[in-house]
């Protein structure tokens, strides 16, 4: 098995099928050194209380959590990335504190490549 | 007083320090008739044919298609596939000119369904080994038996905005129609895109059975139907030997998932 890198690009705050492409490639690929999120940059000027209420808030921590278990689960952690492609640092920075707190808080993600 | 004499190899050296100005270029082609093959290297490495205009100016400057630079093409970029296919048939074997060709654009945008065969383009060229293939509505099983007439081919990319089946594409019991068969199976060892508007299925439920299998490094898809997720699964199955890469992109309007 020789994937090394997934890159997943949200369009949409909803990112349930991020969790499906993590189900098809994670169990069988134990080589990923590389997973990278390249978020709309329009994504991460929404505010925080509209993020909060929003449906796929619950989505976004599922992946937080689901992203923290594979990283702890690797004697090699994978570099997880996350870049908003044209968009401001301070907003994504803001966007990912508050949408991947626990990877944030551990430092498991790069904010930029 | 005798012509001096300038070594091949320096020639070489000249045109190629050269090969991205094209008016130094043009300005080599009027020293020597030697000097002619070096700069047309450059000057027609990439071929557009982005209009019917551009299609009649080149066949009013090259009228013997045996004799126009076309087999410098290393890059072919055809829009016009209309007039295109006119001029094929017209020249009896006019695409042929272009032997030499590696990286094959292909594209459509009347938004019309095609009626125009691409079989003129069939084997373009022994050595193609990019296929980059837009359409606003894909002749899916057309697009597919030119993709298996190039043996060589390592990089394929096929974008549209919504699958229109032509008449043959549906053998009327939902299964797939046959492919026209090759000697050589295509090898499928670079790179496949496929960012299709209306899911990946009409080139990727063909892809996966072809004969010889695929060997792709990075496959990147966009996701629209609750099909595309299988059809992702059992592509990345299908080169889990060679794949290195997976790039994945959801439609925002999504909501199959």
């Amino acid at each position: 098995m020789k994937l090394q890198e997934v890159v997943l690009r949200p369009a949409s705050l909803s990112i349930k099928w991020i969790t499906t492409a993590f189900q098809i490639t994670l169990p069988k690929h134990q080589g990923i050194q590389k997973i990278s999120l390249h978020l709309h940059p329009q994504l991460s000027l929404i505010d925080d209380d509209t993020i909060k209420e929003s449906e796929s808030y619950g989505e976004w921590m599922d992946l937080d959590r689901l992203l923290v278990q594979f990283w702890e689960s690797r004697s090699t952690p994978p570099k997880v990335t996350f870049t908003t492609p044209g968009g401001e640092e301070q907003d994504t920075r803001h966007f990912v504190e508050c949408m991947l707190p626990e990877l944030t808080r551990r430092e498991m993600i790069d904010l930029f490549e | 007083m005798s012509s001096p004499h300038i070594p091949a190899d320096l020639l070489d050296k000249v045109t190629d320090h050269l090969h991205n100005t094209e008016d130094a270029l043009r300005d080599c082609c009027l020293v020597s008739k030697s000097w002619i093959p070096r700069t047309r290297k450059h000057l027609f490495a990439e071929v557009r044919f982005m209009t019917g205009a551009d299609l009649e100016s080149w066949k009013e400057i090259f009228p013997d298609p045996s004799a126009s630079p076309g087999h410098y093409a290393k890059s072919l970029v055809v829009r016009c596939l209309r007039a295109v296919a006119a001029a094929d048939a017209e020249a009896g074997g006019w695409i042929r000119g272009f032997s030499r060709v590696e990286r094959f654009k292909l594209g459509c945008y009347d938004g019309l369904r095609l009626r125009i065969p691409l079989t003129p383009f069939h084997g373009l060229s022994p050595v193609v080994k990019s296929l980059h293939v837009e359409f606003v509505a894909l002749p899916s099983l057309q697009v597919f038996d030119l993709i298996l007439s190039l043996p060589h081919l390592e990089n394929l990319t096929v974008i549209n905005s919504f699958d229109v089946p032509t008449d043959d594409d549906d053998d009327g019991d939902g299964g797939l129609p046959p492919i026209t068969q090759h000697n050589n199976p295509t090898k499928f060892t670079g790179s496949l895109d496929l960012l299709m508007m209306d899911g990946m299925g009409p080139i990727a439920r063909r892809l996966l059975p072809v004969p010889g299998g695929m060997h792709f490094r990075a496959l990147t898809v966009m996701w629209v139907h609750e099909e595309d997720i299988s059809l992702t699964r059992a592509l990345v199955e299908r080169c889990s030997h060679t794949l290195e890469s997976l790039d994945i992109t959801c439609d925002p309007n999504g909501t199959f998932i």
